[in-house]
């Protein structure tokens, strides 16, 4: 991407912030939110985080078939894990990054 | 305070080094922490950029992934209603998960009360302080590190930490397993579609999980 398209995401993921974290305080009460369209839009975040993550836990850059022998994979699994025991954002991270780093200079 | 403060801190350094680590410049690193302000959609825009996709499939994305900000800003909408178009556009844009989260936990009920905007402020302003100190020493220590360390992974793993918390109940493990698949399988598809495709089987997912659930639940 070039310098300019680069410039050009970033303003428009401002707008994107500006709309939609204020969405209903800029509009007014004009629209309510209907229960079942609530409930749909639960699972939307979620579900677009996965397919961000999914991708770079899985695959290499060299190939897209499912690859689980890589430091991404099991770096990525041992941060799950340490989330669950810890349910804290700092250990899941940093074990995460651990057992990456580890993996990452065995399979060097 | 103090823990969530440190919690904002992290998360900024950790989207700080992975936004040093990717194709961006350092001027552009900085221009995204302060004008995006959004760590989960700066953090899923990161492979896009470096994967050259196009511009609209990295807006819709960053659409996706802010759309519980918009049932957060119905959640807010009553108690700032009254305001002028230019405060409420600036309360929306500060309106981020903590502060939402901590806002209705002081006020869980709508009552007139003259400290909603003080607290909202003063909360919102602390959290874009710490979040653009984090930010900015994030995108400097990333520089004194080698490329080779693969800091940016560092992001992947944030996002690891927002994406669980969400998973709270079956149907929505559910929607997620069958949203990981999709993604799986549908990677090879042209403008990260994969990403809509998952979004749409993992909300038809949810939706009839519910639905069986509250049959189950009535007829037991």
């Amino acid at each position: 991407m070039s310098s300019f398209e680069i410039w050009a995401v970033i303003l428009g993921l401002t707008v994107v912030t500006f709309i939609t974290r204020g969405f209903f305080l800029l509009i007014g009460e004009r629209i309510e939110l209907s229960e079942t369209l609530q409930n749909a839009l639960r699972y939307a975040p979620a579900a677009a985080l996965i397919a961000i993550i999914a991708p770079e836990m899985f695959f290499t850059q060299a190939s897209s078939n499912v690859e689980i022998n890589s430091p991404y994979f099991w770096g990525g699994i041992c941060s799950i894990i340490a989330f669950w025991l810890s349910k804290s954002m700092l250990l899941t991270i940093i074990l995460g990054m651990l057992a990456f780093t580890v993996i990452r200079l065995v399979l060097a | 305070m103090s823990k969530a403060g440190f919690a904002i801190f992290t998360w900024a350094l950790v989207t700080g080094m992975a936004m040093a680590e990717s194709s961006l410049s350092t001027s552009q690193a900085i221009g995204m922490s302060f004008l995006v302000y959004a760590a989960s959609a700066q953090l899923a825009a990161l492979p896009l950029i470096a994967g050259d996709f196009p511009l609209w499939t990295i807006f819709v994305t960053a659409i996706i992934v802010n759309l519980r900000f918009v049932v957060f800003s119905a959640g807010i909408q009553p108690y700032f209603k009254n305001k002028s178009f230019w405060k409420r556009s600036v309360l929306g844009y500060l309106n981020g998960d903590l502060n939402f989260a901590l806002f209705m936990s002081r006020f869980p009920k709508y009552r007139k009360d003259p400290t909603h905007l003080p607290f909202f402020l003063g909360m919102s302003l602390t959290n874009w302080s710490i979040w653009q100190i984090g930010s900015l020493a994030g995108i400097f220590l990333a520089g004194a590190v080698p490329d080779s360390w693969g800091l940016g992974f560092a992001g992947t793993l944030a996002l690891i930490a927002i994406l669980l918390p969400m998973l709270d109940h079956l149907s929505a493990r559910l929607a997620a397993l069958s949203a990981l698949l999709v993604a799986l399988l549908a990677d090879g598809l042209p403008y990260k579609l994969s990403i809509v495709l998952a979004v749409i089987v993992a909300i038809l997912v949810g939706i009839m999980c519910d639905r069986f659930i509250k049959k189950e639940r009535s007829n037991a």
